[in-house]
């Protein structure tokens, strides 16, 4: 049984009086305790893809299936962590963390524990009383990892989760991340355009192709994992990877910025 | 704690210029006390007038009419504008009227109001909520509607309802903005009342200064633009104050 | 990365009526209040002699019109409000340019404008009266007085908003300091000094008109006082109207000025 089951997903929306069609049958799948990537270029839609998944966007056809059953709505069983972060600026780095603990109606007890266990994992200590305002990107994020991983979803969306941090913080999150993903193997899709971050983490890579978005192709990446030095990336099994996915994203990538700059002047796309 | 009443000191030191040059320009004779008195005739007069029972009144009614007027805006207003980014039918409906009131001048229905109301403070406080309504409810409701979707979807993500989104994200998400825009409603306020009791002339600081005015006092009609000025201005600074409490997580620009 | 639109929790979908229909819906409301007006007046549902039909106070409109009154007391008001603009634009937006860029005049203008912002300008009033007689000239000084603040404020902000790197690649490419002001800072922080006084510009208005009813004469304002103290309800709701078309159409045409002005900017989008 899949964990994620996309099929035949296409996604229209409107935008400035034009019907704009995001994705265009999808086909993909997460099986349980996956760490899927999903690389494309920008405006390919598969943050889109994500958020369907997630239950905040419906799709125009098809059909998403979680544990083979549609998605209705979001829900705290697909924690999600964007690439904004999105910590609530009023509450502490403790109060975030422990929202969808309250949420769930967890005795306090519970959420303090949880909370500490999260706050030491994260490196965090002594800042629980701070707000987000006072924290660094990477400090942020790390937050925000914390504050969805606090009430334990099976699956976890991630959409580029590391993209708003400077290239250092980047590579140490990832470094991060793998470490968690290693002790508690939750089933994760992970969206980014990042191609050595896919490859880094995930067991499955799937290229999408330009808008409208549609799966290109699919990379296995699982043999050359497990992974735990730092000179990993340098090897040239990595290279060889990530050179084979590059293959594919090469020319989706020329073909976006054209669909965006004609956007942009608003000259029809025809 | 010396070094910051000197720094403030240095920072508000052209005001002490101005009331200088403005004695200075006075005292030489370069402008004649009959059109601007003295900075210091004036300060006397203020004070003098302190001691007046009726003058003291006049600032009691400008006070509570402004109060009464602004909270009560300030109460519908947010009320309404939260209604409004909430429920599409509430927005629907309301749009409109508001697109109508929108430029329509407060200011221009006074006589209208007049007649059906008479002069009084009832009268006075209306123009202040009718003119202090509209701007709130508009802050309030593109403030709810501009939250940051991203807040909203991880509070729905970690199992918070749609119905309690409102009160749980939109509002505290929103608050900064609203606020501004109620400290600018707090002056818009002043405002009108000043121009209501110009208007009609029944009593308040507004009205004190017109007679004044007309009758010759022009020290008094000084002492009075100088009272209502210091009102407004230690009212903007109190509400600074108690909302930098509540706004304590946001970030500096 | 478009934004995704909006979620699919809280539907906000329209209705399904053409999209035409939604265009023109603000005309639709107007019309549907003024008939409800027009027949809660004939049937005295709401009080006839407070609140007239808008087919009366249309002739009474007419009637102004036509004696040319209308006119008069209209046009008055708009050159007052547009003099005391262009007024306070030319002393506010120098000095807001000024302020932000010369540590001198930051200095002494500061504490100047937090102090000058909560005061309620129209309280001066009897000073310039006392200092410039009932006419135009105090009108439409304190007119200006109150609308120059606001327009400082909003060009220094914009002028400080101005993105350094811009300057710094003029500078790079040769340009010299007053050069730099007119070519790069000015255009740069044109359309939120723009945004600036479309804010004050029913400010220019409310305040003219408050004047005028506050010393009579000939304007809007006085019009309206005059109609309320005669209890001559048609002319009264004239010049209310009358007032608020002022001012609105005024801002319609400084937003489709906007729009023609800043074509290169990216607020201006395409395919409308």
């Amino acid at each position: 049984m899949d964990k994620i089951a996309a099929r035949n997903v296409t996604k229209r929306f409107v935008e400035r009086n034009r019907e704009i069609t995001a994705l265009s049958n999808v086909n993909l799948s997460v099986k349980d305790k996956e760490f899927v990537a999903i690389v494309g270029p920008s405006g390919c839609g598969k943050s889109t893809l994500l958020y369907i998944v997630g239950g905040f966007l419906e799709l125009s056809e098809g059909q998403i299936l979680v544990n083979d059953r549609p998605v209705k709505g979001p829900g705290p069983d697909r924690g999600i962590v964007f690439q904004h972060f999105a910590l609530f600026p009023w509450l502490t780095v403790k109060q975030n963390i422990v929202y969808g603990l309250e949420e769930r109606g967890d005795p306090i007890g519970e959420r303090e524990r949880i909370a500490a266990d999260l706050i030491k994992l994260i490196g965090l200590v002594g800042f629980e009383h701070v707000y987000p305002r006072q924290l660094s990107g990477g400090m942020k994020q790390r937050v925000a990892i914390a504050r969805t991983l606090a009430f334990d979803p099976e699956i976890l969306l991630m959409d580029e989760p590391f993209g708003a941090l400077d290239a250092q913080t980047r590579v140490m999150m990832q470094e991060e991340l793998n470490r968690i993903w290693n002790r508690s193997k939750k089933t994760v899709l992970f969206v980014t355009h990042d191609v050595h971050e896919a490859v880094s983490l995930a067991d499955r890579v799937f290229v999408m192709t330009a808008r409208p978005g549609r799966i290109k192709t699919l990379v296995e990446t699982s043999e050359i994992r497990p992974w735990d030095n730092v000179g990993f990336r340098e090897t040239p099994e990595f290279s060889r990877k990530v050179n084979e996915i590059w293959e594919y994203l090469r020319e989706e990538v020329t073909a976006a910025e054209r669909i965006e700059s004609v956007a942009a002047s608003g000259v029809s796309d025809d | 704690m010396i070094e910051k009443i000197r720094a403030d000191f240095v920072r508000n030191f052209p005001v002490i210029i101005v009331a200088l040059c403005w004695e200075a320009a006075v005292r030489c004779g370069a402008v004649s006390s009959d059109v601007l008195p003295a900075f210091s005739t004036v300060a006397a007069t203020v004070l003098k007038l302190l001691t007046s029972s009726d003058f003291l009144f006049d600032i009691w009614i400008s006070l509570y009419q402004t109060a009464i007027g602004f909270m009560i805006a300030v109460f519908f207003g947010i009320a309404v504008g939260t209604a409004m980014a909430r429920l599409r039918t509430v927005e629907l409906a309301l749009s409109s009227l508001l697109t109508l009131w929108y430029p329509v001048p407060v200011v221009a229905l006074f006589p209208l109001l007049a007649l059906e109301l008479k002069l009084g403070d009832r009268l006075q406080i209306t123009m202040i909520v009718l003119g202090s309504v509209l701007p709130v409810i508009v802050t309030t409701f593109n403030a709810a509607r501009g939250v940051d979707h991203y807040l909203i979807w991880s509070a729905l993500n970690m199992g918070t309802s749609p119905r309690r989104v409102l009160r749980k994200i939109v509002i505290p998400a929103a608050l900064p903005e609203i606020l501004s825009g109620v400290r600018i409603t707090l002056a818009l306020s002043f405002v009108l009342m000043v121009a209501s009791q110009q208007l009609g002339a029944t009593g308040g600081l507004g009205s004190f200064t017109l007679l004044a005015g007309e009758n010759g006092f022009y020290s008094g009609m000084f002492a009075g633009v100088l009272v209502v000025a210091l009102i407004g201005f230690i009212a903007d600074r109190l509400y600074m104050t108690a909302i930098r409490y509540v706004l304590r997580w946001q970030e500096r620009p | 990365m478009t934004v995704p639109n909006a979620p699919a929790v809280s539907a906000r979908n329209r209705p399904p009526l053409p999209r035409a229909f939604w265009r023109y819906q603000p005309v639709y409301s107007v019309l549907i209040a003024l008939v409800a007006w027009e027949l809660s007046s004939r049937f005295a549902l709401i009080n006839p002699y407070f609140f007239p039909e808008p087919s009366k106070i249309a002739v009474t409109a007419l009637d102004l019109t036509l004696t040319g009154e209308l006119l008069t007391h209209s046009g008055a008001t708009f050159l007052r409000a547009i003099v005391a603009l262009g007024l306070s634009i030319a002393a506010g937006v120098p000095l807001g340019i000024l302020v932000a860029r010369v540590r001198a005049f930051r200095w002494f203008f500061d504490p100047l404008i937090s102090f000058g912002f909560p005061i309620p300008k129209i309280t001066l009033w009897p000073i310039f009266v006392l200092w410039f007689g009932f006419h135009d000239v105090s009108k439409i000084l304190l007119t200006a007085f109150a609308c120059v603040l606001p327009i400082l404020s909003a060009t220094q902000l914009a002028t400080l908003d101005v993105d350094k790197y811009l300057l710094w690649s003029a500078r790079n490419m040769g340009t010299g300091e007053y050069k730099l002001l007119w070519k790069v800072i000015f255009h740069a922080a044109f359309p939120n000094i723009l945004t600036g006084i479309q804010t004050v510009l029913p400010v220019a208005f409310i305040v003219t008109v408050l004047t005028e009813m506050l010393s009579g004469g000939v304007g809007l304002g006085a019009m309206i006082m005059m109609a309320g103290q005669l209890a001559d309800m048609p002319t009264l709701f004239v010049g209310i109207i009358v007032a608020s078309l002022l001012g609105y159409c005024t801002m319609r045409a400084v937003e489709f000025l906007r729009r023609r002005l800043l074509v290169w900017h990216e607020e201006t989008a395409t395919h409308q």
